[in-house]
């Protein structure tokens, strides 16, 4: 792969095309990607791209791709160039999208490679890598703290969660970055030690008895810390219950959908839940379902005893409730209980990538967001964190949660400042967290709607084709899991013309879909800010 | 309180601000217009559940809507009811839509009928949702299209002589006996619904109605022997007519079905329940009913195996019968092919199509103009040739004329043309609006149908049809529409409309050329792109860009 250029000469016919070409090229440098050499951006198997071939292609494609013409992306493959206009997006993706009966098809699709699996972000070029997935996290710690305790960060609180697999390895960073007092418990204990080595926990005790004095001590002082502990958390969270340490804050992230893939049951060993799962599936199966059931328990108890306790978006409950656990939804949501109430204000979390590279164009981004919106909480809370560890080589990103009309003053602010070439490069932005209009999923992001229309696909699909008419310089479409339907798109501020006339109504309509979705469903404050947007 | 009745305006005066808001009004009226809707009070079109509007409420708000809507503007449809009203550009649509889309795992019946009793989806059946349905002759020609390629494939290109035996006399199987008698065919049809029969009766698509098997075979046979062409209705359930034709040991020369079997519940009658049973029946005892449907479709397709054992040719006419069997524990069912494996594929790889368009004026003779000019331009296209004079003996207008025909790839770029030199001379009394039917190469993805047994695999594959809602999004349509079940019901296909207005203007003639060019190139990238090597021909011959 070619390292991303950053300067502000064109490779392209236009600078969406650069912007997209560049964005591609930084997912895919050694620091954002997690296997190179198989296109491997984030999780298992999440690639932008079909193959290498799709890539060169692609590559060449951007490069040629003339200002009125646009470029289509089926599952990772480039597979048509057609005359548009300027107004119209440069690149259209759909990725992983079947036919709903079909959805049991999905790995074999894939492995006759005619799909590629989808997640956010990796699938619309957008991923910056583990960073993302750093604000994700520490977006809901500070929210959970705002809603549940009143305050900007978690100062003081001992929050305790497990597993650092796939989306959970940042946990002990974020909430580090939250001031937590974090007790992280993983079975694996070289996942926890690479966690350490890679400075994402600050280091691992051998017992569960070092653990909570530590965490006494840390609480007193009010000092955040992050702690590793291995073992089974089903288990140690049953001895925590038991203990007169009360965690303030209990979540989990085990790897618990899809069910039997990678979860281990209580009892076993990570070694022994493998050999058990090939040779023994009934028996596994068995264990599995008794110990999720176990695991909702423990969870539910601590919930009793008064804390703060929330899925994180693995399902748990969904698979409690299947076991006949009845009381598995009265478990919050990091979603619907921390995030949704800023969706229905007209929130939504901005990134932008400084095309630049230069780290000076994002501090005066950063400084004309702290001018422009001086009542907004967030901005100088997002512009403090800094780029994960390993982050080399690799563009400048920002993040903050925007009211629609900051939104609006910002992004035509950084267009003005970039034709009038105080910033060096275009900026590319996009939104780190999907809106409720922008997905369809009802165990994550649309779980119980207060009309029921969790499972309506109809918004991310209107949302889509009615940024592609507003001006959006790239629009996808993708889907994953068989239970969520998402779309994504990017604006790029050039300081054209054109880009203003774009702004003028992309700003707008994203949020007023966003907002509308909420309206529609029921809820009163969506249709108050509704009224506001337009 | 009576429902008003629904007719599209007509002339040159303008209810909207400009014409392709006007269109789209004019289109949405035309899809509830009595002579053209199925159950225009319940804002149904056809194939007995798919609607244009969620209800009276959403179809008042949106003609309202469209009657103040901009030339900059698009409206938001989310299944049949107006959600937002955008500021966009000129060459962006005027109305973006979706109809009964939900996350696949939730693409079930049960799930979406609760979601549409609570109000908050619509099934929009294909056309219905997206205004674009203009009665019977769209169904007329592709049915029309199948037969007349069995006849090529078979019989030397006649159905003279041959017998027909189908079944469903609603809007899409009533195109069954018209189209066989063209061919010179006999078509036996059989039906439950006396009603149906009769509406059939008047407007001439039959010819006889019986109401013994007896009598059915021995007419046909008469007529088959002098060459004849003759369409017979049959009165009676087709599980058991086509058992007792099996007694009989009458064997006809082609077999196929299009009672509504894809709807269960609603659409199709099993063995042994007369109409008023079948109402009570689904009504207070719903599993059961679909029990009984279950049985009664398996019974079905068991006997359409041994038609086929027999030397008849057999295929599933695209309602899902054999996946319903298949479920019903049939193991064998899809030994009989889908008809557009057969005998429509071949025509998609040419990129060609069910292209429509709609006189906004309301004046036939817009029809029969461009009729003539295309008859005149693609002499040697024979299957348009032979269509077109057709259609024109044989559909008479209801609601505002249409015309549906099959185009290719270059045929509608140059069809662009066409209109639009028609529109600045004068010769066509007001602006054309050009549609299409959604069974189209990449604008329906339907593994039980269109994308049955693709060469590649990648039959259940639906970014295509997302990819092209995105396209014409980006093209230039005036609207747009990504929907779900169809024809094929509940989780089996997702499939998208476009709409696009000529009104003679440059600008107009711009984006018109622009879909019309930019879609048939897709519809023959999907099929180049799953291997089919006359798709791969076209791409080099037409210079579409397919980089990979």
């Amino acid at each position: 792969m070619t390292q991303s250029t950053n300067t502000n000469r064109l490779q392209c016919q236009g600078w969406i095309q650069e912007a997209a070409l560049r964005l591609l090229t930084n997912m895919l440098s050694p620091s954002t990607a997690q296997k190179l050499n198989d296109l491997i951006v984030t999780g298992y198997n999440i690639k932008p791209v079909r193959n290498n071939e799709s890539y060169d292609v692609i590559v060449h494609n951007l490069k040629h791709l003339k200002n009125d013409q646009t470029l289509l992306i089926q599952s990772g493959k480039p597979v048509g160039i057609f005359e548009t206009h300027e107004m119209a997006p440069r690149i259209l993706i759909a990725t992983a999208n079947l036919v709903p009966s079909w959805s049991h098809t999905r790995h074999k699709l894939e492995s006759d490679q005619l799909l590629i699996a989808s997640d956010f972000n990796v699938s619309n070029w957008t991923s910056n890598g583990e960073q993302d997935l750093l604000i994700h996290t520490y977006t809901c710690f500070t929210q959970l703290a705002r809603k549940t305790f009143s305050q900007t960060d978690l100062k003081g609180k001992f929050l305790l969660t497990s597993g650092l697999g796939k989306n959970g390895f940042i946990q002990p960073y974020a909430a580090k970055l939250a001031q937590a007092i974090t007790l992280v418990v993983e079975i694996n204990k070289d996942t926890l030690i690479e966690c350490v080595n890679k400075n994402y926990c600050d280091f691992f005790v051998d017992s569960l008895n070092e653990a909570l004095i530590l965490i006494e001590q840390y609480k007193k002082k009010e000092k955040p810390v992050s702690i590793g502990l291995v073992g089974n958390c089903v288990d140690i969270y049953e001895q925590i219950l038991q203990s007169n340490m009360k965690p303030d804050i209990v979540t989990d992230q085990t790897n618990i959908h899809p069910l039997c893939n990678s979860y281990v049951p209580l009892g076993l060993t990570a070694e022994e839940a493998a050999s058990q799962k090939q040779h023994d599936i009934e028996s596994f199966k068995k264990n599995t379902h008794s110990s999720i059931l176990k695991h909702i328990q423990t969870m539910y108890a601590f919930k009793k005893a008064g804390s703060e306790v929330f899925e994180f978006g693995n399902e748990l409950r969904r698979h409690a409730a299947i076991q006949q656990f009845e009381k598995a939804y009265s478990i919050k949501s990091y979603r619907t209980d921390y995030l949704n109430p800023l969706f229905e204000e007209g929130y939504s979390l901005m990134k932008w990538f400084v095309l630049s590279g230069e780290q000076k164009d994002l501090k005066l981004l950063n400084d004309t967001l702290q001018k422009l919106c001086p009542t907004n909480i967030y901005v100088k809370q997002f512009a403090q964190i800094v780029a994960l560890p390993n982050r080399v080589n690799t563009l400048p990103v920002g993040y903050c949660w925007l009211k629609f009309n900051e939104k609006q003053q910002f992004i035509q602010t950084v267009n003005q400042l970039v034709a009038q070439q105080q910033l060096k490069a275009p900026i590319v932005f996009t939104q780190e967290i999907l809106s409720a209009s922008a997905v369809a999923a009802p165990y994550d992001e649309t779980e119980h709607f207060k009309d029921g229309s969790d499972t309506i696909a109809d918004w991310p699909i209107l949302t889509a084709l009615s940024n592609i008419s507003s001006g959006a310089s790239w629009v996808s479409i993708n889907s994953t899991d068989n239970n969520k339907i998402f779309t994504e798109h990017v604006f790029v501020a050039d300081g054209t013309e054109q880009a203003f006339e774009k702004l003028k109504r992309l700003l707008i309509n994203d949020s007023y879909m966003s907002v509308a979705r909420y309206s529609n469903a029921g809820y009163n404050r969506a249709t108050q800010t509704l009224h506001k947007i337009i | 309180m009576e429902k008003p009745t629904f007719y599209s305006p007509k002339g040159n005066q303008l209810t909207c601000r400009n014409w392709e808001a006007e269109a789209l009004y004019r289109l949405l009226l035309n899809n509830l217009d009595p002579r053209v809707a199925e159950t225009p009070e319940d804002y149904i079109v056809y194939g007995s559940s798919g609607k244009a509007v969620r209800n009276e409420a959403s179809l008042n708000d949106i003609l309202k809507q469209l009657q103040h809507l901009e030339q900059d503007e698009t409206l938001i449809l989310q299944s049949g009811k107006a959600v937002a009203k955008l500021k966009t550009f000129y060459e962006a649509p005027r109305v973006i839509m979706t109809a009964a889309l939900t996350t696949p795992e939730n693409a079930t019946i049960d799930n979406f009928s609760k979601l549409e009793h609570n109000d908050l989806t619509m099934y929009g059946q294909a056309t219905a949702a997206s205004w674009a349905y203009i009665g019977v002759q769209g169904i007329l020609q592709a049915t029309f299209e199948t037969m007349a390629e069995i006849a090529r494939l078979n019989f030397n290109h006649t159905l003279a002589g041959r017998i027909v035996l189908s079944s469903g006399l609603g809007g899409m199987g009533s195109a069954q006996p018209i189209s066989i008698s063209m061919l010179d065919g006999v078509s036996i049809i059989v039906e439950v619904n006396e009603s149906k029969i009769q509406k059939r009766l008047i407007n001439n698509f039959c010819d006889i109605c019986v109401t013994s098997v007896f009598e059915a075979i021995q007419l046909a046979k008469k007529a088959a022997a002098d060459r004849k062409p003759l369409a017979i209705a049959i009165l009676g359930n087709a599980t058991d007519v086509y058992e007792e034709f099996l007694n009989q040991n009458f064997i006809p020369d082609i077999v196929t079905d299009q009672t509504a079997a894809h709807d269960l519940l609603n659409g199709y009658i099993p063995s042994g329940l007369t109409l008023p049973q079948a109402d009570y029946l689904r009504m207070k005892k719903p599993k059961r009913y679909i029990e009984l449907a279950q049985a009664s479709i398996k019974k079905q397709v068991s006997n359409m195996l041994k038609f086929q054992k027999n030397g008849s040719i057999v295929f599933d006419y695209g309602n899902n019968i054999r996946g319903q069997a298949f479920n019903a524990g049939l193991k064998k069912a899809f030994k009989i092919p889908g008809f557009v494996e057969s005998y429509i594929r071949p025509l998609y790889e040419d990129g060609r199509g069910p292209c429509r368009w709609i006189a906004l004026s309301g004046h036939p003779t817009d029809i029969y103009k461009i009729d003539e000019c295309l008859l005149q331009l693609f002499k040697d296209d024979t299957r348009i040739q032979r269509w077109i004079s057709y259609a024109q003996e044989q559909i008479y207008f209801h609601g505002l004329p249409a015309r549906t025909c099959w185009l290719n790839y270059e045929e509608r770029a140059q069809f662009a043309e066409i209109v639009h030199k028609m529109l600045v001379s004068g010769e066509l009394s007001g602006p054309v609006a050009i549609t299409r039917d959604h069974s189209e190469g990449s604008s329906i993805a339907a593994p039980f149908r269109e994308t049955e047994n693709m060469r590649d695999g990648s039959d259940a594959i639906a970014d295509w049809p997302i990819l092209l809602a995105m396209l014409n999004a980006s093209s230039g349509a005036s609207l747009v529409s990504l929907q779900h079940g169809g024809g094929v019901g509940i989780g089996n296909s997702i499939h998208s409309g476009m709409t696009v207005v000529a009104d003679g203007t440059m600008q107009s003639l711009r984006k018109v050329k622009r879909v019309l060019t930019n879609e048939p190139a897709f519809n023959i990238i999907r099929h180049a792109d799953a291997g089919y090597e006359k798709a791969k021909i076209k791409i080099s011959e037409h210079q579409i860009q397919k980089p990979l």
